[in-house]
């Protein structure tokens, strides 16, 4: 069975990445992380960063997925819904193949949270979780399902049906 | 709580009974008529329906009894249903879809899920719900887009009574407010109304407390 390619983008600078890297590596060789690899050459990371200079964060977050080609993007974000909804959005237009998977921690709003799956965000997991919750909601997400917890399906439902209105 | 258990099927009102023996209170109809007047006396928390119910007919007859008893919450039991069923149900605002053959333990389950304000259907309906979300705030985002375009098509002045139409002001008002005439207040109402492709005052509130609602 090929592995589920996953990239991993973080929206707040100085992010706490370790947890999930460390997760991921576990398990390989289930997922595979793709990252901007020092052996596609010192000269080639030099150009890519000069030629960012100037583009806005969700701009060279795109272009970085774009290169990349995961299946799964993990969002990393801990406050700045705004700007993951930004990129949800460039997403859904640029990416549309990529399936985004939230990984947040417990002080996010729930109706940022909502905001969020609105732009296109197939689920969250919460920054704490254990390997074991991380294989699952990777691999639903990677078959077409989502990741959202039964509790607040109600809330988007409400949310549905007052749009349509 | 009160839970109104509405079937004909023996099997299924027994296995009802176990799971809420001894929990709740219950009362039970065993065809629509009599349902339709039991549940706007009774107002119970919670009724269980049986897709199958004599005189029920489909969505509407659903629809029918949450206008009877917005309050409660409606779970129902078939013994299957197509995604397409149970999603249009749920958008109508039953509150779960159930196989009959629950067993006991499942049904307190969906009674304790549902009474905290939960949904209870199947998982496969997840992927729907985003979808559908995704879709609809869109449709909602291009609308408002598209109303801030007219709007900015308003003068000053018009934008200005547009906004006092929306607190529900009076054309008497608005003039005193704005020391102008009547008469200015109704020309400019005119083309207002042609600049926004509408007819009448309510919509132009209606329009105007949206976009406030949204910014």
């Amino acid at each position: 069975m090929s592995s589920i390619t996953v990239a991993i983008v973080n929206i707040e600078q100085n992010q706490q990445k370790t947890t999930i890297h460390e997760l991921l590596h576990h398990n390989a060789p289930q997922f595979e992380l793709l990252t901007d690899s020092p052996s596609q050459g010192i000269q080639s990371e030099e150009r890519r960063r000069l030629a960012r200079c100037g583009l806005s964060f969700v701009e060279n977050a795109i272009a970085r997925i774009r290169r990349l080609k995961p299946q799964i993007l993990l969002m990393n974000t801990s406050r700045a819904m705004h700007e993951c909804c930004d990129l949800l959005l460039a997403l859904r237009d640029q990416c549309p193949g990529v399936r985004t998977l939230l990984v947040i921690d417990e002080a996010i709003e729930e109706d940022d949270l909502v905001q969020a799956l609105a732009c296109g965000a197939r689920g969250f997991i919460t920054v704490d979780l254990d390997s074991v919750d991380l294989t699952k909601a990777v691999s639903a997400i990677n078959r077409g399902e989502a990741w959202v917890p039964r509790r607040m399906t109600a809330t988007l439902m409400q949310r549905i049906v007052s749009a349509s209105l | 709580m009160l839970i109104l258990l509405a079937s004909n099927n023996k099997h299924m009102l027994l296995r009802w009974e176990q799971g809420l023996f001894g929990l709740f209170p219950t009362a039970m109809v065993h065809s629509f008529q009599p349902l339709t007047e039991r549940l706007g006396k009774l107002r119970p928390d919670i009724l269980l329906l049986d897709y199958a119910l004599p005189g029920l007919k489909n969505q509407q007859s659903i629809s029918e009894l949450i206008n009877v008893a917005i309050e409660t919450k409606i779970v129902i039991f078939s013994s299957g249903f197509s995604d397409d069923i149970e999603w249009r149900l749920l958008k109508i605002g039953v509150k779960g879809c159930c196989l009959s053959d629950l067993n006991a333990a499942q049904i307190k389950r969906v009674i304790d899920v549902i009474s905290q304000g939960e949904l209870w259907f199947r998982r496969s309906l997840t992927n729907r719900i985003l979808s559908e979300l995704v879709k609809v705030t869109f449709e909602k985002n291009r609308i408002e887009q598209a109303v801030r375009d007219l709007l900015e098509n308003l003068t000053r002045r018009e934008y200005e009574i547009a906004m006092l139409v929306s607190r529900g002001d009076s054309n008497k008002k608005i003039a005193q407010q704005l020391a102008i005439t009547e008469r200015t207040v109704k020309a400019h109402l005119t083309e207002i109304f042609r600049k926004l492709h509408i007819s009448d005052r309510i919509k132009l509130a209606l329009i105007m407390k949206d976009i406030v609602k949204s910014s």
